[in-house]
């Protein structure tokens, strides 16, 4: 599998696809005017990706300061996928970083935190 | 000759200091959200509420645009303060098909009546559910603005001639 790069623009966050450090990494602001379209790549990319059998961890490290409601819906989409290749036996350790002064960085961490209870989510604050 | 500062003051009237009409597109959208942004930031008017403004703001311009897709529709949209109510408001309209008034007004009527925390399972529950990707998640926009306002979303359908127009107006 090939590394990916997606740079960040003003309203899409900068997204590395690593699958030598084994890392997956959203940062930025998320209000595409299409996010399926936008995101079809990086949802490809971690389907395949999660299908390959290793024990050792995956880190998806999320700094996403704010996303709409589709948004919202995808990283859902995400954390379903995390959650099913947990089953399968796949190590996978999730931070979900937020700003000290974003409350709705945390909040919005805290209510996939709840969603997904089975996974490993820390919630990492960002001064 | 058209008078700018009548139409001008006809806003102010209305606490409006961010109006726009025309089509409405994500360069509009990005173009705008940062000014108002920036606006906010000025009048130091606290990061929650700016933030509350700005996801609101972009969840009705993000409906306006999926609706205008297929409708090649006129978007208007307001933001402004209220002093009677001593809030700020994001306020959006479109022309909308009759058909699918039954189905807005519904879901519009079922927010109106709910708590925070029964929007919150609301939200949560159609995230969930919601398995038609094709659709924008439409509905949950609605509930994420209902979420994020100070009070009961109210909405509008007025008979425009032929047409069904549309309005929804949020106060923060």
């Amino acid at each position: 599998m090939e590394k990916i790069h997606i740079s960040e623009t003003k309203y899409t966050p900068e997204i590395i696809l690593d699958p030598f450090d084994r890392n997956i990494k959203i940062r930025g602001s998320s209000y595409p005017e299409n996010t399926f379209e936008f995101y079809h790549e990086t949802m490809d990319w971690i389907e395949e990706f999660l299908k390959e059998e290793s024990e050792k961890p995956i880190i998806v490290e999320l700094e996403i300061a704010y996303f709409n409601s589709s948004s919202s819906k995808l990283l859902f989409d995400f954390f379903t996928l995390f959650e099913d290749a947990q089953d399968e036996g796949r190590d996978i350790q999730i931070y979900w970083k937020y700003n000290i002064e974003n409350d709705y960085g945390k909040e919005s961490g805290e209510e996939f935190q709840e969603e997904f209870d089975t996974l490993n989510f820390n919630l990492v604050v960002v001064n | 000759m058209i008078n700018l500062l009548d139409a001008h003051n006809i806003l102010e009237q209305d606490g409006i200091f961010f109006s726009f009409s025309g089509r409405v597109t994500q360069t509009v959208l990005v173009g705008l959200g940062s000014a108002i942004e920036s606006k906010l930031q000025d009048l130091h008017v606290p990061r929650r509420t700016i933030t509350d403004i700005f996801s609101i703001f972009t969840e009705q311009m993000q409906n306006m645009i999926n609706y205008a897709k297929d409708h090649d529709n006129l978007g208007l949209f307001i933001m402004g303060y209220s002093k009677k109510r001593e809030r700020y408001f994001v306020g959006s309209g479109n022309y909308i098909d009759e058909e699918d008034i039954p189905n807005i007004t519904q879901k519009l009527g079922k927010l109106q009546v709910m708590s925070k925390s029964e929007l919150k399972d609301f939200y949560l529950q159609t995230r969930r559910d919601d398995r038609d990707v094709e659709n924008e998640g439409a509905g949950l926009g609605l509930i994420e603005i209902a979420r994020r306002a100070s009070e009961p979303i109210e909405y509008e359908i007025a008979e425009k001639g032929e047409h069904m127009f549309f309005q929804i107006i949020a106060y923060i």
